[in-house]
């Protein structure tokens, strides 16, 4: 019987090229099958397709169309589009009955997906559905084809799939492109840099950006050029990318431009010798085995190539893509060693989002691993490794013994990786992390301060409008002070949405940073017209001036005019907006040296309607008299007489809720006072035993139980052992090194208790640190 | 049910007082009070162990947050008590007891389809999409429509030799303002079941916030069908008299009974939410009698409330797309920015609504005698 097999994913090249591999696999496991490939018309698929599958009987006929199209599923346009597919597709596969589908991913594929699980959910078809998917992120479409798939095979390790239809297989590549394992690399090396008319000892660095080109790479290498041809023995082979229909970019041009731009008379003379560049390259495999390096994207194919070649290489993920795939895939290899990720700068400020590079980083990077044969040889082998002619066959069994005709193949042993903190996470997602962060529950390691940093660029960048306000706000929230032009920018930007000069504002205020620049911005963004950009500009000057309290007194210093930031508020404490009163007058009360500069702007608003302004004067006064700048007999006069004290909202507590809310705590709460028992308890070095506390508090914080450290020790300790208080003590002693007075009094306290003999360790400890100042002063 | 059975026995004295209207419309009300409150707390209790419970949104609703969990799909009781009490009282003879039946059904099922895809997504914004909505509301408006422009059912019959089914009638004019004549009635149909179905179902949203407006809009259409289907008041009060129209005057005040006794265990703070089964309902049902009555007119001034929120919701939309991203209200629809922003407490906001709906329900009977 002759097997029938559909084939679905498109849109781009990435999503065709496996799928064709598969077929080579599928046509050496069945030598009679009939193929059918399910794309959009006008997509790579309608002449690659034909083209690849030209040798193996009539291939007319062998793409079948069906409506689809990419964007949000609320969109009717959209919804009709696929609805229409959904039902040519229903169609096609009644009238085809295919035996198995293979998918790999791609909007183009969602008719046939979606089509084919619905008909076997109600029992019109038994096709077999495998998906697969080639980069380290699932895509959005075989996300939702998961819940119909058999299978699903993925490319790189550390994919999020589960389990029970996981096969880590690889990358399935065409069989023309498949490089066998050449021991003599040399030789090859020799042959290809002959043909290529390069010298035997030069350095060779290969970049390219794909059949498109990549415009980073572009402008990156050219930039770069100078420092790189300083060296003689450096030569550079760039594939500028060819011109492709419907693309505007063109990298030929590209770069001839921005040859212009940068100083050739600077150029060593035989700079055209050793730079050289074209769009298209079709022999590939010299060019690869005459290189030392290569400089490539982070698409998946891209870097199953390099892989397959060996070669070490430095890998620039296009920045802003759904998933952050490409960067994902080269985390992944950098992970394992085998490439070095270098990631694109979204120039922000200028206002135009170009993707960069920057060129000393770059250049230094490439002579960094030219200099060390070594360490390129490592990585190329470990390349290799990750490299698998076999994959597209292996699918093939896949298939085939989802059929029944051959034993499941058995999945590749995974490498254990790190799990990604950053990539591919959600807007959402990464602000609660910085979040976390600025509440100290969670710390950053400078490599996730970059990748967070890189994918901020890319929202800051990115059009509509909430996603560059997120970004103004992250940068804030995560103090990246290194981007605060970037707010300065769009805090007064009229080009940009109204909520992105909001959150401008806002994480001005959050990022901390106190100077003139920053304070003359906020003013002047007080007289925006939207009024929650003049609601945040104020509170964001009150953040900064109260927590910077001390230098605001030397804001002379900094050159700071204080009278203009004060007039600016008293004129926004009789805004028509309730909110920009309030923020107004907390930043009076924060700024006045005394009550009576600010008493009219105040005194207007003792009868405001909404009480939430009277709130906010009452804790303006609190405020005040804590720093005597009124009188307390005063305060009780204004609050008595003058002020209105009624109010129309109330916080509602549900007493009943709050309890239950207690109960939940009380029982995490004794599991993790026996979880520290038995830690406490436990043989283990005193190291080993503050990690583990460790551990146990942040994950107790992070189920939001709300501890009291000191407290729950008591609790432990009540079970009469004193190696708990002693290593309660000796965290204490840690933790105050530095404080001197802290340290007097806890010796204080444990001389207090009973049994001090105890703790001889612990006040040895201390009485070294405090060294001859036992008489520090217990008074504040 | 009562109805026939005076029928068959109304040789028995007092029997006969089971046919008057009024008699049948006030134990109609107090019938679907005491079944609210008989079985509430069961229905409540079932509902929160079948899961439906109320879940919070993604973003937002800070205050409304602490309100998690309480039962929801209350609306359910409301469709039970009406039912049963329309069996019990109505003219089960009269086709507009049954349209309205069908509406109570049609809009029950898209409510209840809502409110338990919420349950399985178990979050609020997991509802079903808003085209699901539109579907059955726009089909149930065009045979609404239908019956109006053929006269199936015999439910508009010809009223001094004009068709009453085209009619519009307006506040302070005799005759009918207008004529929609053939298919520009079915459209209308469509676009006025939309309408007020969703504009109820924004007006949803805060403990008792929905069932008082609706007790009123209820009495109001109540009166109005009293009026018009009797033959010396529409004579005196000049209103087109419709036979058999007062039958709906019962089914208005066994909807106020379901309201109150709803409102019972929903007011601050809530025992229980009515879900989307229950506004939409509550919208459905309104439009349909309004629209059996002619009196859409009537029904927007008295749910001027319903229109508010709706407007402040379209206007918050219109101008965030207009001007990039900017907010007209704090919050839309107007109460939450009440809630949210200003802070202002539930119980005062839900009171004003239930004020001014107060007042615009009394506009409503002044305007009556005003002709």
């Amino acid at each position: 019987m002759k097997r029938k097999i559909v084939f679905t994913g498109g849109g781009t090249g990435g999503h065709v090229t496996p799928a064709v591999a598969i077929s080579e696999g599928l046509r050496d496991l069945y030598p009679d099958v009939i193929f059918r490939y399910v794309g959009k018309r006008g997509k790579v698929e309608e002449r690659m397709v034909p083209k690849e599958w030209s040798g193996y009987g009539p291939s007319e006929k062998s793409v079948v169309f069906v409506s689809t199209t990419s964007g949000s599923l609320k969109s009717p346009k959209v919804l009709f589009q696929l609805g229409l597919g959904f039902v040519q597709a229903t169609a096609f596969l009644l009238r085809f009955r295919p035996d198995a589908i293979v998918a790999t991913g791609g909007y183009v594929s969602a008719p046939i997906v979606f089509a084919s699980g619905i008909l076997r959910k109600i029992g019109l078809l038994k096709t077999k559905l495998l998906v697969h998917e080639a980069n380290a992120e699932l895509g959005r479409m075989n996300k939702a084809a998961m819940g119909f798939a058999d299978k699903i095979a993925v490319s790189f390790p550390g994919t999020k799939v589960p389990d029970s239809k996981k096969m880590f297989v690889g990358y399935p590549v065409r069989k023309r492109l498949v490089v066998q394992e050449e021991t003599n690399k040399e030789t090859l090396r020799t042959v290809a840099r002959t043909a290529l008319n390069i010298p035997q000892d030069a350095k060779v660095v290969f970049a390219f950006g794909g059949s498109q080109g990549a415009r980073t790479i572009n402008r990156g290498m050219v930039d770069a050029l100078p420092l790189l041809l300083a060296d003689p023995q450096v030569i550079v082979l760039h594939g500028t990318g060819k011109k492709m229909p419907g693309s505007a970019y063109y990298g030929k041009d590209d770069v001839e431009n921005r040859l212009k731009s940068i100083d050739t008379d600077g150029l060593p003379q035989d700079w055209k010798e050793r730079y050289r560049y074209t769009d298209f390259i079709d022999n590939m495999g010299e060019y690869y085995a005459a290189t030392d390096l290569v400089v490539c994207r982070g698409g998946a194919g891209s870097l199953v190539e390099v892989c397959a070649n060996a070669i070490a290489s430095i890998s620039i993920p296009k920045a802003n893509l759904p998933g952050d795939h490409q960067a994902v895939n080269a985390r992944v290899l950098e992970q394992l060693g085998a490439t070095k990720v270098v990631y694109e700068r979204v120039d922000i400020a200028s206002g135009e989002s170009v993707e960069s590079i920057e060129p000393t980083e770059l250049s230094q990077l490439i002579f960094e691993l030219l200099a060390d044969p070594d360490r390129r040889t490592k990585m190329g082998t470990i390349a290799r490794t990750q490299y698998d002619a076999s994959t597209s066959r292996q699918c093939a069994d896949i298939v085939g013994a989802l059929l029944g005709d051959c034993e499941m193949p058995t999945s590749k042993e995974e490498p254990v990786l790190a799990k990604e903190r950053i990539l591919g996470k959600s807007d959402t997602q990464l602000e609660r992390l910085l979040n976390n962060v600025r509440q100290g529950k969670e710390a950053l390691s400078s490599l996730d301060r970059q990748l967070i940093l890189y994918k901020l660029d890319g929202l800051a960048a990115g059009n509509g409008l909430v996603r560059p306000a997120r970004a103004c706000r992250m940068f804030g929230i995560g103090q990246f002070t290194e981007r605060i032009d970037v707010l300065l920018n769009y805090a007064l930007n009229g080009d940009q949405s109204p909520f992105t000069r909001r959150d401008a504002c806002k994480g001005l205020g959050k990022m901390g940073v106190l100077n003139k620049t920053v304070v003359d911005c906020l003013i002047q963004a007080t007289n925006d017209d939207y009024f929650e950009t003049v609601n945040e500009s104020l509170y964001a000057l009150y953040q900064l001036f109260s927590i910077q309290k001390q230098s605001f007194l030397e804001s002379e210093a900094l050159d700071i005019d204080i009278s203009e930031v004060k007039e600016t508020a008293t004129q926004h404490s009789q805004s028509k907006e309730f909110d920009i009163r309030m923020n107004a007058l907390g930043l009076l009360s924060l700024l006045c040296s005394d009550f009576d500069e600010i008493r009219d702007a105040f005194e207007a608003n003792y009868f405001h309607p909404n009480w939430q302004v009277r709130k906010r004067i009452v804790e303006c006064f609190a405020e005040m008299q804590k720093n005597s700048k009124i009188d307390n007999s005063e305060v009780e006069d204004i609050l008595n007489n003058r002020f209105l004290q009624t109010s129309n909202g109330f916080e509602t507590h549900f007493q009943l809720k709050e309890e239950i809310i207690q109960v939940y705590q009380q029982e995490s709460r004794e599991t993790f006072v026996e979880d520290l028992r038995t830690v406490i308890y436990s043989e283990m070095t005193p190291d080993e035993k503050t990690t583990q506390l460790d551990t146990l508090t942040t994950s107790a914080k992070e189920k939001g139980l709300e501890l009291d450290i000191q407290e729950v020790l008591e609790e432990v300790k009540d079970s009469n052992n004193t190696a708990i208080s002693k290593e309660h003590y000796r965290r204490k002693v840690t933790e105050l090194v530095e404080d001197k007075r802290a340290l007097y009094e806890l010796k204080q306290e444990i001389l207090s208790e009973g049994n001090h003999f105890e703790y001889d360790d612990v006040l040895q400890t201390i009485d070294f640190l405090l060294g001859d100042e036992h008489h520090v002063s217990t008074t504040r | 049910m009562f109805l026939l059975l005076a029928e068959v026995l109304s040789d028995f004295p007092l029997v006969n007082a089971f046919t008057y209207t009024t008699t049948r419309a006030l134990l109609g009300f107090l019938t679907s009070f005491a079944l609210s409150l008989a079985f509430g707390s069961r229905v409540f209790k079932w509902l929160y162990l079948k899961g439906y419970k109320d879940y919070p949104r993604a973003y937002g609703q800070d205050k409304v947050g602490s309100k998690k969990f309480t039962p929801t799909m209350g609306g359910i009781l409301i469709a039970l008590t009406a039912l049963g009490s329309i069996f019990l009282w109505s003219d089960l003879t009269s086709p507009r007891v049954w349209i309205v039946l069908a509406s109570v059904v049609v809009f029950g099922a898209v409510g209840y389809l809502d409110d338990t895809a919420k349950k399985v997504a178990r979050s609020a914004d997991g509802g079903i999409s808003r085209l699901a909505k539109l579907i059955p509301q726009t089909l149930f408006g065009a045979f609404l429509g239908l019956c109006a422009w053929f006269n199936w059912f015999d439910i508009f019959p010809m009223v001094d030799g004009e068709s009453f089914g085209t009619a519009i009638l307006v506040p302070f004019y005799k005759a009918p303002f207008m004529h929609l004549a053939g298919l520009l009635m079915v459209l209308f149909g469509a676009a006025w079941s939309i309408g007020i179905s969703n504009a109820v179902n924004y007006t949803d949203g805060l403990d008792g916030m929905l069932s008082v407006p609706a007790f009123f809009c209820f009495l109001v259409l109540g009166l109005y069908a009293f009026v018009m289907g009797n033959a010396n008041i529409s004579e005196y009060l000049l209103f087109p008299f419709l036979s058999g129209v007062n039958e709906l005057s019962v089914l208005c005040s066994i909807f106020m009974g379901c309201c109150l006794g709803f409102l019972w265990f929903n007011s601050f703070p809530a025992d229980v939410f009515m879900g989307d089964f229950g506004s939409l309902l509550l919208g459905g049902v309104l439009m349909t009698i309004a629209f059996l009555l002619h009196q859409e007119v009537i029904l927007l001034i008295s749910g001027g409330i319903f229109l508010f929120q709706f407007f402040t919701s379209a206007i918050q939309d219109y101008y965030f797309f207009k001007f990039k991203g900017q907010r007209y209200f704090r919050s839309a629809p107007f109460h939450e920015g009440l809630v949210k922003s200003y802070k202002m407490a539930e119980a005062k906001i839900v009171v004003r609504y239930w004020i001014v709906s107060a007042i615009l329900a009394a506009f409503c009977l002044v305007v009556m005698k005003i002709r």
